[in-house]
């Protein structure tokens, strides 16, 4: 008989003289039943959505710690304001090219 | 083009293949803990590398992350699998009969576990899931024949054990 000939038998791909010859064979009945019960054979329930959800937390969570970052990220905005009011006020105070001086006991008014 | 990352081609991909595969790694496994956590991990790796994975080879991707986990954490593992049968076509026949179907039942699932890792997994995708050998195939990354052969084996194995021979 033909190579791996129970696989194809399975698969219905015999010839009808092959076929016929194994049909004639003692052990032919049991493979009968065999492929009769294990077709009814199932596989445990498989939670698809409940799965589901539980992979989407878990990368989620990835994202989770980028966010412990946070504090830090707004403390460096506190700290770049604070940087930026001061260069502000340097460049107000020291760069404008109007410049008053006075003598001893002299008053100038600024308006 | 489309992405792994996004959200709908990837909840299509899980629902296309996370059924099989799960029942892929019970039937390595016997285990259905274990093969749950598998599952989750390979569609953890395959989001972690959305970007990398181009969606028609996501299903390849998935069955190598499962294989991998299955190789380097369980093998060790003493399998001991348990499949219900659907009794809804033999429930009106005699006790005796379903008495001789219940040890029948016994007798095969014996017979399942006992069965090389390769053999059973082939053959219960076949029975169960209904795949193709050429299917089959594709997921253990070996020719048809390779498959055809398992599952000759399978049932030459299966039928000796239950007939006690």
């Amino acid at each position: 008989m033909e190579e791996n000939y129970l696989a194809k038998w399975l698969n219905n791909e015999l010839s009808p003289e092959e076929l016929k010859a194994f049909e004639q064979t003692e052990e032919y009945q049991s493979y009968v039943k065999l492929k009769a019960v294990s077709s009814r054979l199932q596989a445990p329930e498989f939670d698809m959505e409940g799965t589901f959800a539980q992979i989407k937390a878990k990368t989620a969570g990835d994202t989770a710690k980028v966010i412990a970052l946070k504090p830090y990220k707004s403390f460096l905005r506190i700290a770049a304001a604070i940087a930026l009011l001061m260069v502000g006020a340097f460049a107000y105070l020291n760069l404008s090219n109007e410049s008053v001086s006075t003598e001893i006991a002299e008053t100038t008014k600024l308006t | 083009m489309e992405n792994v990352c996004e959200d709908e081609v990837y909840s299509t991909i899980y629902n296309a293949n996370s059924k099989t595969l799960y029942n892929y790694i019970y039937y390595k496994f016997g285990n259905a803990e274990k093969a749950n956590d598998a599952i989750q991990e390979a569609f953890i790796k395959l989001w972690e590398n959305c970007q990398k994975v181009a969606p028609e080879k996501a299903k390849s991707f998935l069955y190598t992350v499962a294989n991998n986990t299955y190789l380097n954490v369980l093998k060790a593992e003493k399998v001991r699998l348990k499949y219900a049968t659907n009794q809804k076509d033999v429930s009106h026949e005699s006790p005796e009969f379903l008495m001789e179907e219940k040890e029948y039942q016994q007798k095969l699932d014996d017979a399942l576990n006992a069965l090389p890792e390769n053999q059973r997994t082939t053959f219960l995708l076949n029975r169960i899931d209904g795949k193709k050998y050429a299917e089959i195939a594709e997921m253990e990354g070996v020719s048809v024949k390779a498959i055809e052969k398992r599952m000759h084996l399978a049932l030459k194995e299966l039928r000796s054990k239950i007939d006690g021979i």
